[in-house]
């Protein structure tokens, strides 16, 4: 019998405060997005990196926009951007960087994606909700779904009909798109939080959490089919398109892995503190450190760099790398001891009495 | 020589405050899935092949479970109570009843959350009934995200219950009973549904329970609301 449990939580917020850089694949595998602090960048898979916008810029009479604006979230599809900040903010923006519009988001956002069946924008939140947008006006919100705790990851499954919430809970949820009431699903085997999905293949996903373990999950019959312990806590997990290959990376190493059985194939140092990692075109992955672009080449027999020549103007600041989500204290249970101390003792009182009663009379 | 009577529990001794914050990590033990659990623990009789069928989402001090245990004594049933002295007294009771009489082996209580972990013990539609019996008004608006009943949670609900599956829901107060209704029957998946007289559980649903009886004592009202579990009109 495998139970889990779990121990006294000293509640504490969560702090799920992303990198201060970001590095997103463009859909169509023609280079990547580079977000630094509230400035969005491109650089395409050939040629120089230029400055696309700078977001976060919240407008005048909108009330709910509180924290630091940089960029926490960037999705992309052919008819633009969109990008979502820490201060709530949502923008939409065409590929020559003019915003289209911009909407204020309920709650700091976890995970931004756009959806392949209808093209409408998924935002993912702190308080466990998702919802979707109209693109390129934001307006049109709709609610999809909710989960009790955190939704750490969101993606939607490349056919378009199925999104995927990883929580807080340890669970994973797929449900129906865009009848997203519908639950398909519960991808159920952490036993800690969930913090990143990604799609492998074209019914296989893969998930990372906060138990250490990589799980590699069939939809269709929403079981396992592999799982691996790993031996640290792994902040991003990245799916390498169009290769059967997946990519771990903690703050100081890259390591490459089979999607097919999960067996190690490659572990590399990187210079610098690792924030961000994103691949895009086939066999290539760019690296976000602290203060530099890395462009890797990967393949079987392992991954070469090249770093990237940053364009003028470029101020790192102080990025930030992500901490981590808290895990669930497995300690003791303080307050049912003493309840059950408290309960036995009463039963040994009361069943003395009723025998001292019986030896009187 | 002294004849043992079965001593059931009093309820003064495990009286507790009525509201437990739902969304923080108390310790609760549950399955990683459905397949690990070991509901033999629970039932003495239970086979590997049987289901659970019934579920009583916030139980209480167990009423409604240990009547309807004796009124379909075919099916397997359970509540779910977050608070410790009340599901203790729940499981001390049933330890004498089934002292007493063994049929009440079919029935039984976990401490659990039942906001967060239904997916855990019970797979997709596998409950015939679920009970919402009293729920926890939580007046406060910062405080509905502790209601048992929300949009979110509903695709919960509906994805443990068959289709056809029902669920009964009873509240003494009026505001809750109508925001019940409303979201259940703008919930795709649920439409407002009347019992006909066969069904034992919908004439059980008031005056069983502790919460019930109070309500009665006090010649208050309550009002009840079923729904059934219907196929989603979206999925091709």
């Amino acid at each position: 019998v495998s139970t889990q449990s779990t121990g006294q939580h000293y509640f504490k917020r969560i702090n799920l405060r992303h990198a201060m850089a970001l590095v997103h694949a463009i859909h169509d595998g023609s280079g990547y997005l580079i977000a630094i602090g509230r400035e969005l960048y491109k650089l395409p898979s050939s040629g120089a990196m230029e400055k696309v916008a700078s977001c976060g810029e919240v407008p005048p009479g909108v009330s709910d926009c509180e924290g630091e604006a940089f960029i926490s979230g960037i999705a992309t599809c052919k008819e633009g951007i969109v990008t979502c900040s820490n201060n709530k903010l949502l923008e939409s923006w065409t590929w020559q960087g003019t915003r289209t519009a911009n909407a204020v988001a309920v709650k700091r956002p976890t995970a931004l994606r756009i959806s392949p069946s209808d093209g409408r924008v998924v935002v993912s939140d702190k308080a466990g909700d998702a919802y979707s947008f109209s693109l390129p006006s934001l307006d049109d919100r709709r609610y999809l779904l909710g989960h009790v705790s955190v939704i750490m990851d969101c993606i939607l499954t490349r056919d378009g009909r199925y999104i995927v919430t990883a929580d807080r809970d340890e669970k994973v949820r797929v449900s129906h798109y865009p009848n997203c009431y519908n639950v398909h699903s519960y991808l159920l085997g952490h036993t800690e939080f969930v913090h990143r999905v990604v799609q492998t293949g074209n019914t296989t996903l893969a998930t990372i959490g906060g138990d250490e373990r990589l799980i590699l999950w069939d939809l269709q019959s929403s079981t396992v089919t592999a799982t691996i312990k790993l031996d640290q806590l792994f902040s991003t997990l990245t799916a390498l398109p169009s290769t059967h290959f997946l990519l771990l990376s903690s703050p100081t190493t890259l390591s490459l892995l089979s999607a097919k059985d999960l067996s190690h194939l490659h572990t590399v140092p990187v210079e610098g503190t690792i924030v961000s990692v994103a691949s895009g075109d086939v066999g290539e992955i760019v690296v976000l450190t602290k203060e530099s672009i890395l462009r890797y080449s990967v393949s079987p027999d392992g991954l070469t760099c090249t770093p990237v020549e940053v364009c003028e103007g470029v101020v790192w600041g102080d990025v930030r790398v992500s901490s981590q989500p808290e895990r669930k204290k497995p300690a003791g249970n303080k307050g049912f001891e003493a309840y059950y101390e408290r309960k036995r003792k009463r039963i040994e009182d009361e069943t003395a009495k009723a025998e001292a009663k019986v030896c009187v009379s | 020589m002294m004849a043992v009577a079965v001593k059931h529990p009093k309820k003064r001794h495990y009286r507790q405050r009525a509201h437990s914050n739902p969304l923080s990590d108390h310790s609760f033990e549950y399955p990683v899935s459905p397949d690990t659990m070991d509901w033999s623990v629970i039932y003495p009789n239970f086979k590997p092949e049987d289901r659970v069928r019934f579920c009583d989402v916030g139980c209480g001090y167990g009423g409604l479970v240990v009547t309807l245990s004796t009124l379909y004594p075919d099916k397997f049933m359970v509540g779910f109570e977050i608070r410790v002295k009340v599901s203790d007294y729940v499981n001390d009771r049933f330890k004498a009843l089934r002292l007493e009489n063994p049929v009440y082996g079919n029935a039984g209580v976990i401490r659990t959350n039942a906001m967060k972990y239904l997916p855990n013990f019970f797979r997709k539609g596998q409950l015939e009934k679920l009970f919402i019996l009293y729920p926890d008004p939580h007046f406060k608006r910062c405080k509905h995200k502790w209601r048992i009943v929300s949009e979110g949670l509903l695709a919960e609900y509906a994805y443990v219950l068959a289709e056809g599956g029902l669920v009964y829901t009873v509240s003494d107060v009026k505001e809750v009973h109508d925001w019940m209704v409303k979201h259940f029957t703008e919930f795709p998946l649920f439409e407002r549904y009347t019992p006909g007289p066969e069904d034992k559980a919908a004439q059980a649903l008031i005056g069983t329970t502790e919460e019930g009886k109070k309500v009665i004592r006090n010649n208050g009202e309550s009002w009840t609301a079923i729904f059934r579990r219907v196929t989603d009109p979206q999925q091709q």
